[in-house]
C-alpha cells in the first residue's frame, strides 16, 4: 500500500501541505537550533551576528558553563525533583483515575470535575497561596517544596489522561478477577495497572518534561543556590549589569539535551500511548 | 452444588425497566439455559446471580441463602465470558491460577492443580503462552479452566461460543456438556442461539423484553410452545406461522380449508396457525394435498432439504423440511399436505390455544 502511495505523483495540494508543514517545523525548531549553535559563539559574536554560524566553534563554553554554573549539583537536584515528582504524580493519579472511572461513590462526578479545575489554573494564580502553605510547613527552600508542588500540579492532567485509558479497558477482565476473589486493590494492582502500563509510561514522560523545565515555582520556593534546579540555576548567568549569553546558551544546551534525548528514546511509547486511547 | 432461586426479581437501569417480576428456580446440578433475543435481559439475569449487577427488587437465593447483598467472591460462582476475559499480560498458567494465587494457595499446590486441569482441557503444552498466542477455542478453554480451578458451586456461561467459528462451537459445546456431566454442578448458560439451548439444556428459560415467556425442557418448548414468541424462537428452521379464521369445519387459511378439530376457539375467531417445517410434506398427488404451492427456493443440506414455497395467505414463504434429496426447482408447483396432528394454535394475543 505504501509503495502505491509513493509511486503516485504528488498533487499541488500535497506540495502545499508539505510546504506549510516545513515552515511550521522550521519556526518551531529554529529557536532550539539557534540556541545550540549560539552556544559555540562568544558573547560579542552573538550580538554582532545573532543568526550567523559561529566563526570559531568554542567548545570551552560548555566546560566554563558547567563549572561556573555548578551544573552538576543542579542536575542532581533536577533529577531528584523530577523523579520523585513524576512518581508521586503517576502513583496518586492512577489511583484517582481508577476510582473516578470504576468505583461508585457519592460525589464522584463532582469530585472528578473539581480535579479538572486543576487543568485550568495558571501557576501564578496559586503561587502566593502555595508559598504561604509551604512556609507554614517549613518546606520553603527545600527540594520537597518543588517535589510536592510539581507532583501535585501534574496530577490533574495525569488523572484526566489516565481516566481515558481506564475507560477504554473492558470491564469483563476486572469482573473475572472479582469473581476469582480479588479485592479492589488486587484488581487494580494485578489486572488494571499492567494493562495501562503504556499509558503510564506516556504520562510519566510528559510529566518528566514539564517538571524538568518548570521555572516559576523553582524561582519562588528556592533561594539557596545549592538547592536550585536547572532552569532556575541558569538564571544565575543573567547579571544585573551584564549577561554572558554564550554561557547561558551553553548551559541551556547542556540542560535541554538530556530531556530531548529522553523524549526521543521514549517517543515511541508516547505516540503509542496517545494513539491507543484515541483508537479505543 | 447450589439451587438458585429468583423470587419476584426486578431490574431497572434508572427509570428503564430491564427485567420484570422474574420468579423461577434452577435446581441443584441442573444445566439451565437462558435464551432470548438481544436485549431481552438474559445476561443481566446471569450477572445478578454473579453479583455483578445490583438487584432492583425481589430476592435471589443461592443454596437457600439470600444473595442480593452478598459480594461476588462469596457467592462461589465462576463465570466464562463471551470475550473470554483473560488477562493479556499473564500466561495461560497464570490466568488459570489467578484465583488460587489470590486465595493464597502455595505455588507448588497451585502448579499441580493447574497442570491437572490443563491436561483435562488439552492445554498442557500451552501453559507458558500468553492469550494473544492462542486460537479462539484455546482461549475459551483457558477461561473454562480458570472456572474449573475455582471449583465453584455454580458455573455461569455468558454467550461463551459467540466468538468461535462453527466447528469450534460444536466442539466447545460438547466440552461444556462433558464438564457438566463430570462435575455435576449447577450451570447457567446464556445464549441467543436456540440450537445451543436445545442441545445443552436440561431446562430452557425463554426470555423476551425482560419477561420469562416459558420455562421447560427443550422438547416441552418445541412441542408445546406457550405462545407465538416461543414457537418462533425455538426450532430451526423456524416454525411456519399462518393467519387463519376458525370455521365450522375447521380452519380457513386464505382460500384453503383445513378440517381440524380442537382449535380451542369459536367459529369466526382469528387465530395463528403454527406448523413446524417437518410437519409439512409434499403429497404424492394434488388430490391428497391440502393446497398447491409454488417453489421459491431449495436449500440442499445433504441429509435433508429445505423447500421454501409460497404461502396460501401470502407474506412469508413457507418452509418444508424434507428428508433426503429432491430434484425440485424454483418455479415448480408442488402439492403440500399439512399433518393435522402436529399443529399449534395461538389466539390474537399470541397465547397458545387448547
Amino acid at each position: 500500500m505504501s509503495s502505491n502511495t509513493d509511486a503516485r505523483p504528488r498533487t499541488p495540494g500535497e506540495w502545499l501541505q508539505f510546504g506549510a508543514g516545513s515552515v511550521i517545523v522550521t519556526v518551531m525548531c529554529f529557536p532550539a537550533i539557534w540556541m545550540v549553535y549560539s552556544a559555540f559563539k562568544s558573547n560579542r559574536e552573538i550580538f554582532r551576528s545573532p543568526f550567523g554560524l559561529p566563526a570559531e566553534w568554542r567548545f570551552e563554553n560548555f566546560t566554563k558553563a558547567w563549572i561556573e554554573g555548578g551544573l552538576g549539583a543542579l542536575f542532581l537536584n533536577t533529577i531528584i525533583v523530577t523523579g520523585l515528582g513524576v512518581a508521586m504524580s503517576v502513583f496518586f493519579a492512577s489511583m484517582a483515575a481508577y476510582a473516578f472511572t470504576r468505583l461508585d461513590f457519592p460525589g464522584r462526578r463532582a469530585l472528578a470535575r473539581l480535579f479538572l479545575v486543576g487543568l485550568l489554573l495558571p501557576p501564578p494564580a496559586v503561587a502566593i497561596a502555595l508559598f504561604t502553605q509551604l512556609s507554614a510547613l517549613g518546606l520553603i527552600n527545600t527540594l520537597w517544596a518543588l517535589i510536592l508542588t510539581n507532583g501535585a500540579w501534574t496530577i490533574a492532567l495525569t488523572t484526566y489522561l489516565l481516566g481515558g485509558y481506564f475507560r477504554s479497558l473492558k470491564r469483563e477482565m476486572e469482573e473475572a478477577a472479582l469473581l476469582e476473589g480479588a479485592n479492589r486493590f488486587q484488581i487494580f494492582w494485578h489486572v488494571v495497572m499492567p494493562l495501562v502500563k503504556p499509558a503510564m509510561i506516556t504520562v510519566a514522560i510528559l510529566n518528566a518534561i514539564n517538571i524538568w523545565n518548570e521555572l516559576l515555582f523553582a524561582l519562588l520556593f528556592i533561594s539557596d543556590d545549592a538547592k536550585r534546579t536547572l532552569p532556575a540555576g541558569i538564571v544565575r548567568f543573567s547579571g544585573y549589569h551584564s549577561t554572558d549569553y554564550s554561557l547561558i546558551f551553553a548551559a541551556l544546551t547542556i540542560t535541554t539535551i538530556p530531556i530531548m534525548i529522553f523524549y526521543f528514546i521514549c517517543q515511541r511509547h508516547v505516540m503509542r500511548g496517545l494513539t491507543a486511547a484515541v483508537a479505543e | 452444588m447450589a439451587k438458585i432461586e429468583f423470587d419476584r426479581v426486578y431490574k431497572n437501569y434508572g427509570d428503564t425497566p430491564v427485567l420484570h417480576d422474574v420468579t423461577l428456580s434452577i435446581e441443584s446440578g441442573e444445566l439451565c439455559v437462558f435464551v432470548g433475543p438481544s436485549g431481552c435481559g438474559k445476561s443481566t439475569l446471569l450477572r445478578m446471580v454473579a453479583g455483578l449487577e445490583i438487584v432492583s427488587g425481589g430476592e435471589i437465593r443461592l443454596a437457600g441463602r439470600r444473595a442480593n447483598e452478598l459480594p461476588p467472591p462469596e457467592r462461589n460462582v465462576a463465570m466464562v465470558f463471551q470475550t473470554y476475559a483473560l488477562f493479556p499480560h499473564m500466561t495461560v498458567a497464570q490466568n488459570m491460577g489467578f484465583g488460587l494465587k489470590i486465595r493464597g494457595v502455595p505455588a507448588a499446590a497451585r502448579s499441580a492443580k493447574i497442570t491437572d486441569v490443563a491436561k483435562t482441557l488439552q492445554l498442557d503444552g500451552l501453559l507458558d503462552r500468553r492469550p494473544a498466542q492462542l486460537s479462539g477455542g484455546q482461549r475459551q478453554r483457558v477461561a473454562i479452566g480458570r472456572a474449573m480451578l475455582r471449583d465453584p458451586d455454580v458455573y455461569m456461561f455468558d454467550e461463551p461460543l459467540s466468538n468461535l467459528d462453527a466447528a469450534l462451537r460444536i466442539q466447545t459445546r460438547l466440552e461444556i456438556a462433558r464438564l457438566h456431566q463430570v462435575t455435576g454442578r449447577s450451570m447457567v448458560y446464556v445464549t441467543h442461539d436456540q440450537i445451543e439451548a436445545m442441545t445443552l439444556a436440561d431446562r430452557i428459560i425463554v426470555l423476551n423484553r425482560g419477561r420469562v415467556e416459558q420455562v421447560g425442557s427443550p422438547m416441552e418448548l418445541y412441542d408445546h410452545p406457550a405462545n407465538i414468541f416461543v414457537a418462533g424462537f425455538i426450532g430451526s428452521p423456524k416454525i411456519n406461522l399462518l393467519e387463519a379464521a376458525v370455521s365450522e369445519q375447521g380452519l380457513a387459511i386464505g382460500q384453503v380449508h383445513l378440517a381440524v378439530a380442537g382449535v380451542g376457539a369459536r367459529p369466526g375467531d382469528k387465530v395463528t396457525l403454527g406448523i413446524r417445517p417437518e410437519h409439512l410434506a409434499i403429497a404424492r398427488s394434488e388430490s391428497e394435498a391440502t393446497f398447491v404451492s409454488e417453489v421459491a427456493l431449495v436449500e440442499r443440506l445433504g441429509g435433508e432439504t429445505l423447500v421454501y414455497a409460497q404461502s396460501p395467505v401470502g407474506g412469508d414463504l413457507l418452509i418444508l423440511k424434507i428428508q433426503g434429496k429432491t430434484s425440485l426447482k424454483p418455479g415448480e408447483r408442488i402439492p403440500v399436505v399439512i399433518e393435522p396432528d402436529h399443529l399449534h394454535f395461538f389466539d390474537s394475543a399470541g397465547a397458545r390455544l387448547s
